[in-house]
C-alpha cells in the first residue's frame, strides 16, 4: 500500500512539474458565471461595409460597442490582421480593463485628421466593433473591430477607444489590388512561445524591415490558454521597440501550434477569415486562406484529430487550392506549424501531415511551406512525389543554391525557434535537406512579380541563408 | 462640370499610380543596394522613393530604412558599410582570421550603434562559428564596458557571456553572469544551470541506480526460490493499478502532443519497472518486518525521487524534447 501511495506521489510530482501538459481543450471561458456588464456569451454580426460576418468564440460574455469609458479605458495589446481581403479591409484587437465597453476604430487616410479628432468628421471615419470577457479573473477586456470599403494600396491611419478615450495613432496599409504584380515583402517567424527577450529581439528585427505583413507559424505561447502568457507575448519589449508597436502596423497572420491550443485565448485575441468548413473548430478560424496581390496564403491547422486532418480540413484545402487561377496568382505559400520534412533531431518529420497534404501540395504545385514546431532553421530542396512504394519525398530537378527549376517541386522551410530553446539538426540524415542551422532566425521575403528575393537572417543579422527565384 | 471633374479625379489616380511604379523602381535599387552593402547610394535611393509618393502604401518602408540607415551614419557610413558586408557573407564568410581583422578595426570606431552591433556580431561569431569561448568572452566583455546598453541588449550579451563560460565547464561563473542579467528564472538560464546540476545529480542518479538494481537482484534472486512470489506480484489488481498510472498520463499526453508520447512512453516504462521491483521485494522479503519493509520502501521512493528530479530537471530545460525524447 504504502508502496503504490509512493509511486502514485511520484508519478503526480513529476506531472506536476510538467508544464507541457494540458493544452487538452484549451479553454477557460465560461468558468466563471458573472459575464458582468456583458450579454450573451457569443456574438455574431455582420460589421458595417463589410461583405463578410463576425463570430466570436464563446466566452464568458460579449458585448456591442457602448459609450461606458469605465475605469481604465486605455487599450493596450493593439494589433492588426485580415479578417477578411488585405486590399480593402483590416481587423483591430485590443484590450482595456473589464468595464470599458468603447469598441470603436476611427481611421482615414489624413494622419493629423486621425490624431486631432475625437470622432467621426472630413475625412476621419468611425465603425464600431464588439467586445469580450474571457478567463477567471475577469479583470480586462478584448476588444475587436473590422474596417471594410478601403482603397487598395492605401496607407491609412487609425486609432482605438472610443470618445475621450483613444489610443495613439498607427498606420497600416491596404494590399494593392487583387492580382497586381506590385511587389511587397513579409515575414515569416515562429514559436515564440516562451522567451519574451528573444521574441521582442525578433520583432524589433522584424520592424527594420518594415514589412508588409507577417506571417507566424504558431506556437506563440507556452500554454495557449494561460493569459499572463499573451500578455508577455503582447507586451515583450527591446529598448523602445515592443512587439505590439509592430504588430499594430503589421498584419499579423498566425496558424494555430500545439501550445497555442486552439484556446479561447487565441481565437478571441486574433480576427482571422472565418469561413466555416463543416467540421471546422474556431468559428472558422481554425483554418484560413488569404490573397496578397499576385500571391495566395494558406493557414492550416495540424495539432488537431487525424480525421480533421485527413478528412475536412485536407478537402477544404483541396478545393481552395484548386480554385486559385495560376495566371494572375503564380504565388501559393502555405502555412502551419509541424514540418512534414525536417532533419531536426527534436522531433522527426510528421508523416501522416506528409501523407494527408503533400499529395494536394504536389496537385497543387505549391511553392513553399513554411513550418515551425523544430526550433531551428532549414530549407529543403524541391520536393513532389513520393518515392515509388514508399513515404520519402521525390526531391527533384534543383537549381544553384537548392532552389526550384521552374517550380519543380515545393520547398520546405522551418523558420522557427524566435523564443522557444533550440533543437539540433542533421542534415546528414535526410536526403533532401538544402541547409539547416540550430539557430534563432526569422525570414523576409519580397515578391516582385514573378520573382522571389528570399532572406533568413540570424537574430545578430548575418545572413542564413538567401537565394532569388524566378519562375 | 462632371465631366470635368471626372477627368480630373482619372488624371489624379493615374498620376498617383505612375508614382507609385516609379517608387517601387527605386525602392527595387535601394534594396539591391542594401544587398550590396552600400548603405549611401541605398539611403539616396530610399530618399528618391520617399518623394516619389510620400503617402503611398510602401512610404513607411521607406521612412524606417531611411531611419534605420541614418541612424547608423557614424563616419560617413563606412564602419556600416562593413558591418553589412560582414553579415551578408554570413557564417561562411567568418574565419579566424576574417574575425580577427573587422575586431580589430572596432577600437577606432566613434561611440554609436554601429560599433555596439559590430562588436555583437564578433562575439557571436567567436562563440557560434569559430567555437572559441575564450576569444567570445573577451568580446562578450568587451561589449559590457560599452554605454548606452539597453535592457535587452545587456541581457543578451550576459546570457551569451554564460554561455561562453559554460562552454569552458565554468558553471559556477555562467549562474553569476545570469544571476546579473536577471535571467536566472529563464529557459536559457536553465539550460545553463541544468549543466551544473547534472554534474551534481549525476552522481546521485546513480548512487540511487546501483541501490535499486542491488534490490532488484537480491528480490529476483529470493523470488526465483518461490515463483509463487513471481505470480503474486503479477496479480491482476496489481497490473490494474500500474496500468492506470503509466497509461493515463500517456493518453492523456498523446491527445495533447503526438510528439509528447515518446517522452511519456519512457516515463511510464520506467514507472512500471520501479513499480514492478517494488511489489516483488515486497513479496520477496518479509514485509511483515519492519526494517526490512522500510529499506525496500527507501529505496523504492529514492529511485522515484530520481525518476521525478531527472524528468523535472529535463522539463525546466525544455530539454525533453531537446535530446530527443
Ligand atoms: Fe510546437
Amino acid at each position: 500500500m504504502t508502496l503504490k501511495t509512493l509511486a502514485l506521489f511520484g508519478l503526480l510530482l513529476a506531472l506536476v512539474g510538467c508544464e507541457d501538459t494540458g493544452a487538452l481543450t484549451g479553454t477557460d471561458a465560461g468558468l466563471n458565471a458573472d459575464a458582468g456588464p456583458a450579454g450573451n456569451r457569443q456574438i455574431s454580426y455582420t460589421p458595417e461595409g463589410c461583405a463578410y460576418a463576425v463570430t466570436s468564440p464563446m466566452v464568458a460574455g460579449t458585448a456591442m460597442h457602448a459609450d461606458e469609458a469605465g475605469a481604465s479605458p486605455a487599450p493596450d495589446h493593439i494589433h492588426v490582421s485580415w479578417a477578411g481581403p488585405s486590399n480593402s479591409t483590416f481587423a483591430v484587437n485590443w484590450r482595456t480593463g473589464y468595464d470599458t465597453m468603447l469598441s470603436q476604430v476611427l481611421y482615414g487616410t489624413d494622419e493629423a485628421a486621425v490624431a486631432s479628432a475625437d470622432g467621426p468628421g472630413t475625412g476621419v471615419t468611425v465603425q464600431s466593433g464588439h467586445s469580450m470577457v474571457y478567463g477567471t479573473a475577469l479583470t480586462f477586456r478584448l476588444h475587436e473591430a473590422h474596417v471594410c470599403g478601403l482603397a487598395d494600396g492605401t496607407r491609412y491611419f487609425y486609432k482605438v477607444g472610443g470618445a475621450g478615450h483613444w489610443s495613439e495613432v498607427f498606420d497600416v496599409a491596404t494590399a494593392p489590388a487583387l492580382a497586381s504584380i506590385e511587389s511587397f515583402t513579409f515575414a515569416v517567424s515562429g514559436d515564440s512561445r516562451n522567451e519574451p527577450s528573444i521574441w521582442a529581439e525578433t520583432q524589433k528585427a522584424i520592424n527594420d524591415h518594415a514589412v508588409d505583413f507577417q506571417v507566424f507559424s504558431g506556437d506563440a505561447v507556452i500554454l495557449g490558454a494561460l493569459q499572463p502568457e499573451w500578455d508577455s507575448f503582447f507586451e515583450a519589449a527591446s529598448g523602445d521597440v515592443s512587439v505590439q508597436d509592430v504588430i499594430a502596423r503589421t498584419p499579423f497572420m498566425l496558424a494555430n501550434g500545439n501550445h497555442d491550443g486552439l484556446a479561447t485565448n487565441y481565437l478571441a485575441q486574433f480576427a482571422l477569415p472565418q469561413e466555416v468548413t463543416p467540421g471546422e473548430r474556431g468559428e472558422g478560424e481554425e483554418w484560413y486562406s488569404f490573397d496578397y496581390a499576385n500571391a495566395h496564403f494558406v493557414v492550416l491547422n495540424d495539432t488537431s484529430t487525424s480525421s480533421l486532418i485527413e478528412g475536412a480540413e485536407s478537402t477544404w484545402l483541396r478545393d481552395d487550392l484548386m480554385a486559385v487561377d495560376r495566371t494572375t496568382t503564380p504565388w501559393i505559400f502555405v502555412i502551419h506549424h509541424v514540418p512534414p520534412y525536417t532533419c531536426a533531431t527534436a522531433h522527426s518529420s510528421d508523416l501522416t501531415l506528409r501523407a494527408a497534404w503533400q499529395p494536394i501540395y504536389d496537385e497543387a504545385r505549391v511553392d513553399f511551406v513554411f513550418n515551425g514546431h523544430n526550433h531551428n532553421y532549414e530549407r529543403s530542396r524541391p520536393i513532389r512525389g513520393f518515392s515509388t512504394g514508399g513515404t520519402e519525398g521525390q526531391v527533384q530537378a534543383t537549381g544553384a543554391n537548392g532552389i526550384p527549376v521552374n517550380n519543380s517541386g515545393t520547398v520546405y522551410v522551418v523558420a522557427a525557434g524566435a523564443g522557444a530553446p533550440l533543437y539540433g539538426v542533421d542534415p546528414s540524415t535526410t536526403s533532401y535537406t538544402h541547409i539547416a542551422e540550430s539557430v534563432r532566425n526569422y525570414v523576409i521575403v519580397t515578391i516582385e512579380n514573378r520573382t522571389m528575393h528570399y532572406t533568413a537572417y540570424r537574430l545578430d543579422g548575418t545572413v542564413l541563408d538567401q537565394f532569388d527565384y524566378t519562375k | 462640370m462632371t465631366v470635368l471633374v471626372c477627368f480630373a479625379c482619372a488624371f489624379w489616380a493615374a498620376s498617383a499610380r505612375a508614382d507609385d511604379v516609379a517608387q517601387q523602381t527605386l525602392i527595387a535599387r535601394a534594396e539591391a543596394f542594401e544587398r550590396e552593402s552600400d548603405p549611401r547610394q541605398a539611403i539616396v535611393a530610399w530618399s528618391e522613393a520617399l518623394a516619389a509618393s510620400p503617402s503611398s502604401r510602401l512610404a513607411r518602408r521607406c521612412e524606417t530604412r531611411i531611419a534605420y540607415l541614418e541612424a547608423r551614419r557614424e563616419n560617413d557610413f563606412v564602419p556600416l558599410a562593413r558591418l553589412m558586408r560582414m553579415r551578408q557573407g554570413g557564417r561562411a564568410s567568418q574565419t579566424r582570421p576574417s574575425i580577427e581583422r573587422f575586431e580589430a578595426t572596432l577600437d577606432a570606431l566613434p561611440a554609436g550603434i554601429v560599433r555596439k552591433e559590430s562588436r555583437m556580431l564578433v562575439a557571436e561569431a567567436w562563440m557560434s562559428s569559430i567555437r572559441d569561448p575564450r576569444r567570445a568572452i573577451r568580446a562578450y566583455r568587451a561589449l559590457l564596458l560599452l554605454d548606452a546598453l539597453e535592457g535587452n541588449e545587456r541581457r543578451a550579451i550576459l546570457s551569451g557571456l554564460a554561455s561562453a563560460y559554460s562552454a569552458l565547464g565554468d558553471s559556477d561563473a555562467a549562474v553569476r553572469a545570469l544571476n546579473q542579467a536577471g535571467l536566472g528564472d529563464t529557459p536559457v538560464g536553465a539550460t545553463i544551470r541544468l549543466e551544473g546540476e547534472r554534474r551534481v545529480g549525476r552522481v546521485a542518479a546513480y548512487g540511487a541506480l546501483v541501490v535499486f538494481i542491488l534490490l532488484a537482484a537480491a528480490a529476483i534472486w529470493r523470488a526465483r526460490i518461490d515463483l509463487g512470489a513471481v505470480r503474486k506480484t503479477l496479480a491482476g489488481p496489481r497490473i490494474a493499478a500500474a496500468v492506470f498510472v503509466t497509461v493515463i498520463p500517456l493518453v492523456l499526453a498523446r491527445a495533447y502532443d503526438a510528439s509528447a508520447t515518446d517522452t511519456f512512453t519512457l516515463l511510464g516504462a520506467c514507472v512500471m519497472c520501479i513499480l514492478f521491483v517494488a511489489s516483488l521485494a515486497g513479496e520477496a522479503f518479509d514485509a511483515r518486518k519492519p526494517a526490512k519493509a522500510f529499506a525496500v520502501a527507501t529505496a523504492c521512493s529514492a529511485a522515484f525521487a530520481v525518476l521525478a528530479t531527472g524528468y523535472l530537471l529535463l522539463d525546466r530545460a525544455g530539454g525533453l524534447i531537446a535530446i530527443g525524447l
